[in-house]
């Protein structure tokens, strides 16, 4: 597992949950500009934590918006 | 007569009946406690509270949801003081709300688990808590002072602060006799007794989760199973699964959840459920889609789901909670109204139009008024004006705020202005919508206010007073926007990190997505002549596109 893959998959995750293609979403975006639920996020939030094998808070997507800066988050302090 | 009463009869005389079962995982294992358990361990508590606390009035409960929870609300109120749940701040810096609620009840005291305390101090600023103590459950639970067993409940059961803006919290003050009497009402709508089980997932330091999840097993002496709302959000199948393994017959949901259980349980996830056993669905908080009751119904028919198992209603924190209940055993009641009447306070029935669900009848023991906003004069069926309740169940009032009180809660000697909008047809009630600027997400109250403050923060060139946040319901769900004007020297070519910054701001602070953000012309936002924010005007200008626009988020959005 490396930074890529796990930013790939929120990508792909994030596009899923906009309803929208994976070119649309760039990864230095802010998630607080892809209009998701706190509902949805949570749910987000399961699936990563089954991707990973680890503890997800959801509240992570709050302190970390871009997916750049979650999947160096996540690599970092998750799964190290 | 308080609910202490209750608990002590059952535990007398069902001593080994279950009263709470909490579920501890996917597999349903349970951790249960009787109801001899249960008036033991507060009893044991009481008395550590009576020793320790001697001099505290009010002790603010910072639980999870479980039976920790229930225990220490109980021990408080034998031991004669005032219980002031609230929820656990879980990220960096949120203790705001905590601190304003600590000052508002005059409150020197929590009672919090030995790993929450560490969590919540170590990610906030703990100079703040000076003059608090942090009392550990753990510690306190197994401290007895044999002595001190005796009951004495003070008449005002517990604070309520589901209401008010963060730095203005509102608390509403709820008596023993509130809660018998709310506990009472509602038992005879639900036809509930001892021999019922029942099933909460709602937060319980909110006033539906307290009332509904807590109090009314321990009022008739039936079994309560519980779960956290974290588990039902990340496995709502759970709670269905729940529902069928252990025969429950009654459960509550909000709106938001009975969407998240159809978008998220797949067709295939239904084998295995039977919800033929369940007698009520209860559902309140949020405007009841029609929609939403109808995709539920057809999800959920081949498991022995039909309509006649929901029950609607209308309630809040200062009518203890239950305002307005359906009839049981009976589908949906509801009224097909022209829309373009209703955007004008106006109902016209049509055959085809907008479906508005009923909130219930009213029933004895509380009285309903419809009053016209301006002049207050009662309005007649099918008029929409502010909804006022009286009865036995409404709080005295907000805690120290005796102005506000005087207007809200003594109108005609005893009614309470509830600041919502409805109307009553053949003695149903119906909600159209709020007099208050109150923005509701997935069960959870916002106020403009705190938003507004969030966007006023992050950037220079915005200028207090002409920020409006508002919210309107798109159809399926309530957006929320925000309008305003920046300074005239505002560098035109930094609108997008300037739009940015906010929706990230108001993102990361009040974990909201904004729909849309707006900047008009400067001096063209609608305000009162003294000067104050006219939120609803502002919207109304936004939804018939008369706002003197500049440059909004979605003009950015939708070109990606």
């Amino acid at each position: 597992m490396n930074k890529d893959n796990i930013a790939l998959w929120l990508k792909e995750r994030f596009c899923k949950a906009c309803k929208v293609a994976t070119n649309q979403i760039e990864s230095t975006d802010s998630i607080s500009s892809f209009g998701i639920d706190s509902v949805v996020l949570v749910t987000i939030a399961v699936d990563l934590e089954e991707f990973l094998g680890k503890e997800i808070d959801p509240t992570i997507f709050y302190e970390f918006d871009t997916i750049e800066a979650l999947s160096i988050y996540l690599l970092e302090e998750i799964l190290n | 007569m308080t609910i202490i009463d209750n608990l002590q009869n059952f535990a007398i005389n069902s001593p080994s009946k279950i009263a709470f079962s909490k579920i501890l995982n996917d597999d349903l294992a349970l951790q249960s406690i009787t109801f001899k358990e249960l008036d033991d361990q507060s009893s044991s508590l009481s008395s550590a509270i009576k020793t320790h606390l001697a001099n505290s009035l009010y002790i603010v409960v910072l639980l999870p949801q479980g039976l920790d929870f229930i225990i220490t609300i109980l021990a408080i109120f034998k031991a004669g003081k005032i219980a002031v749940p609230c929820s656990i701040p879980k990220r960096k810096n949120s203790t705001d709300r905590l601190l304003a609620i600590l000052e508002d009840s005059g409150s020197k005291d929590i009672i919090c688990s030995k790993i929450e305390t560490s969590r919540i101090l170590n990610k906030n600023d703990e100079a703040n808590f000076k003059g608090i103590t942090w009392w550990n459950y753990e510690t306190l639970i197994h401290q007895i002072s044999p002595n001190n067993i005796s009951v004495s409940t003070n008449p005002t059961a517990y604070i309520q602060y589901t209401s008010g803006s963060t730095g203005n919290p509102k608390g509403a003050v709820i008596s023993h006799a509130n809660l018998l009497h709310n506990s009472a009402l509602s038992q005879k709508c639900f036809q509930t007794n001892a021999d019922i089980k029942s099933i909460s997932w709602l937060p319980n330091f909110h006033d539906w989760g307290l009332i509904d999840g807590v109090f009314q097993p321990i009022f008739l002496g039936f079994q309560g199973f519980l779960m956290t709302t974290t588990q039902f959000i990340k496995n709502p199948r759970l709670w269905l699964h729940a529902i069928t393994e252990f025969e429950i017959d009654y459960t509550t949901s909000p709106n938001f959840g009975l969407d998240f259980v159809c978008d998220r349980i797949s067709d295939n996830e239904l084998s295995g459920l039977d919800l033929s056993k369940l007698r009520t669905i209860f559902t309140a908080s949020e405007p009841i889609r029609w929609n939403t009751l109808k995709a539920f119904t057809e999800k959920f028919t081949p498991v022995g789901f039909n309509n006649t198992k929901f029950m609607t209603g209308y309630g809040m924190a200062e009518a203890t909670l239950y305002i307005s209940i359906s009839p049981i055993d009976t589908a949906p009641i509801f009224l097909t109204v022209d829309n373009d009447c209703l955007k004008e306070n106006r109902i016209s029935l049509v055959k085809n139009g907008h479906i508005l669900v009923s909130s219930g009848k009213i029933h004895e023991g509380l009285k309903i008024s419809i009053r016209d906003t301006e002049h207050q004069q009662i309005l007649e069926d099918k008029q929409i004006g502010e909804v006022w309740v009286a009865g036995e169940s409404i709080s005295l009032g907000y805690l120290n705020k005796e102005n506000l009180n005087q207007t809200l809660f003594q109108q005609e000697g005893e009614y309470f202005k509830t600041g919502d909008l409805g109307f009553l047809s053949d003695e149903h009630l119906y909600i159209t919508g709020r007099i208050k600027e109150l923005i509701i997400l997935n069960g959870k109250n916002h106020y403009p206010q705190d938003i507004e403050q969030t966007i006023l923060r992050t950037d220079s060139h915005l200028i207090q007073d002409r920020i409006a946040v508002t919210s309107f319901d798109d159809g399926t769900k309530e957006q929320v926007i925000a309008i305003m004007e920046v300074n005239r020297n505002f560098p035109s070519d930094s609108y997008k990190d300037f739009l940015m910054n906010i929706q990230r701001a108001v993102f990361k602070e009040q974990e909201i997505a904004l729909y849309d953000i707006v900047i008009i012309q400067y001096g063209t936002i609608a305000k009162t002549t003294s000067g104050k924010i006219q939120r609803k005007e502002n919207l109304d200008k936004y939804l018939n596109q008369s706002l003197t626009k500049l440059i909004s988020f979605r003009d950015i959005y939708e070109q990606r």
